[in-house]
């Protein structure tokens, strides 16, 4: 799989070398990390610390006339358990009509366009205003979608922006879905001023088989929950999100709410919040330190994600060298509410991320 | 009678004034094959934001940006986008890797810019006010 990747990934390139009537576009990001941990509620091996190397990430976007275009990420990323340690994956393929306009039709794999993070960042660390995604993206965001994608953007005075999808939902794999239904989002944004965005989106999803995480999926049972235990029948899965977002020259701001509601014949409905609050701000050209509040909490009642309620709070600076490298540095303590067991902990972190683009 | 002086001299240093406050004054724009021949000083800003796709005339937009070796990068960077060429070449890095816009395309002295724009349908670029062109490329800015 892995070597087919990396041959199509030459094909394409060597394309762009061949074609005069192609125009390509490569780049390429990754990061790596420091990390430090001390768990308060280890009875020993209390601190660790540790260097890992990050996602590296193939980005090609590929112009076949005015119109249709292509764009690619192709991670690399630590994977525990392969031969390698390492597995490749495509985060996004996906072909681009512009129809009218700034009207446009999308279909392959994408980024769901469901909150402001999601939409903008994909896997670019060097784009994160910080080192982590919000801990929503662990647990509540359907991060992938495989389908067809309306858009819309920079209509009118306002700028609105429009986004519909019709596709495989949180249970599927990048060849096949378990149900007829598939998952639906709509969301829209709007941008009256320069640098700033607030936006509004709705997902849902039917799952057959509640236990099944697919590749759309950045889930995983909270830690609390014992694996091996998981619910296994149907589940609808509504989100819904809201963003606000200012990143200008001085002041960095955004706001990421989501409220979660799942249903299930055995338990029925549970409502599930995430709210992610940054605020950075510019001291001089390359200088940002920032703070961070982000909070997930999961009804117990919730037969997906499963009872959790954490809450972590950030103190960060990053420097940013260039437009193409910055490093930053964290310091952070998480509340865990739940006091349930091992993988429900406090603890104290320190991170320092390099993140490079080329 | 002295009063109609007096306005005229008054208008012209206002206008004259307003002119040298013109961001993109030093400047002219030019294009190929968009199907424009004038754009206001916002729609020239929205534009090289990357916030139209298509031209009247189904080309996409191909914005040219100086390079940021060439000194005529950082003016334009300030007048446009409010910082510095680091921060252009961010914000459109950024732009492109959401998908949301197609690259632009840097390049350093204005004859690379002329050739660029005339081979490339769709393409729009600023080039020195005093560089000669061929006429039916030039935009005006109202």
């Amino acid at each position: 799989m892995k070597n087919t990747l990396l041959i199509s990934i030459c094909l394409l390139c060597s394309i762009s070398i061949w074609s005069q009537r192609l125009r390509s576009v490569v780049n390429g990001y990754g990061h790596m990390n420091w990390n430090f941990l001390h768990d308060f509620e280890a009875d020993s091996d209390r601190s660790n610390s540790y260097f890992e190397l990050g996602e590296h990430d193939l980005f090609v976007n590929t112009f076949f006339n005015d119109r249709i275009s292509f764009l690619g990420e192709f991670v690399m990323k630590y994977t525990k358990g392969t031969p390698t340690t390492f597995s490749a994956s495509i985060e996004r393929a996906r072909l681009k009509f512009d129809y009218y306009k700034n009207h446009s039709v999308i279909t392959g794999k994408i980024h769901t366009p469901i909150n402001y993070w999601n939409d903008v960042y994909h896997h670019g660390r060097l784009f994160f205003p910080s080192i982590d995604r919000p801990i929503s993206f662990s647990y509540l965001i359907p991060l992938h979608n495989l389908g067809v994608q309306f858009q819309g953007q920079n209509l009118g005075k306002w700028n609105f922006g429009y986004d519909a999808v019709i596709g495989n939902g949180i249970s599927s794999s990048d060849a096949f879905d378990d149900n007829l239904s598939p998952a639906v989002t709509l969301s829209m944004h709007v941008k009256p001023v320069d640098n700033f965005r607030i936006g509004i989106s709705y997902f849902y999803d039917f799952l057959s088989d509640a236990s099944v995480t697919g590749a759309h999926s950045g889930h995983s049972p909270a830690p609390s929950h014992s694996p091996g235990e998981k619910y296994t029948g149907n589940l609808n899965y509504n989100l819904l999100s809201q963003s606000i977002a200012y990143f200008g020259n001085k002041h960095e701001f955004l706001n990421e709410f989501v409220f979660n509601r799942t249903h299930t014949d055995t338990l029925g409905y549970a409502n599930n919040f995430s709210n992610y609050t940054y605020y950075g701000f510019r001291i001089k050209e390359k200088h940002v330190p920032y703070a961070i509040v982000d909070w997930v909490s999961i009804a117990e009642k919730d037969l997906f994600t499963y009872h959790y309620d954490i809450m972590r709070l950030w103190m960060g600076y990053r420097y940013e060298f260039s437009e193409m490298i910055n490093v930053k540095t964290q310091l952070g303590y998480a509340f865990n509410f739940l006091n349930v067991g091992h993988g429900s902990v406090n603890n104290l972190e320190f991170k320092v991320q390099f993140a490079y683009g080329f | 009678m002295d009063f109609k002086r007096l306005f005229i001299v008054i208008q012209l240093v206002v206008s004259s004034f307003a002119y040298s406050q013109s961001s993109l004054a030093g400047y002219k724009l030019i294009g190929s094959s968009t199907g424009i021949t004038q754009l206001t000083e916002a729609q020239v800003k929205d534009y090289f934001k990357g916030k139209y796709t298509l031209w009247k005339t189904g080309k996409s937009v191909k914005i040219v940006l100086y390079s940021s070796q060439s000194q005529h990068s950082a003016p334009l960077a300030k007048s446009i986008y409010n910082t510095t060429p680091q921060g252009v070449k961010k914000y459109w890095l950024s732009l492109v890797f959401q998908g949301r816009a197609n690259p632009p395309t840097f390049l350093e002295s204005d004859s690379a810019i002329i050739t660029y724009i005339q081979n490339t349908p769709g393409a729009m670029g600023f080039i020195q006010q005093n560089t000669t062109c061929p006429g039916q490329l030039i935009i005006q800015i109202k």
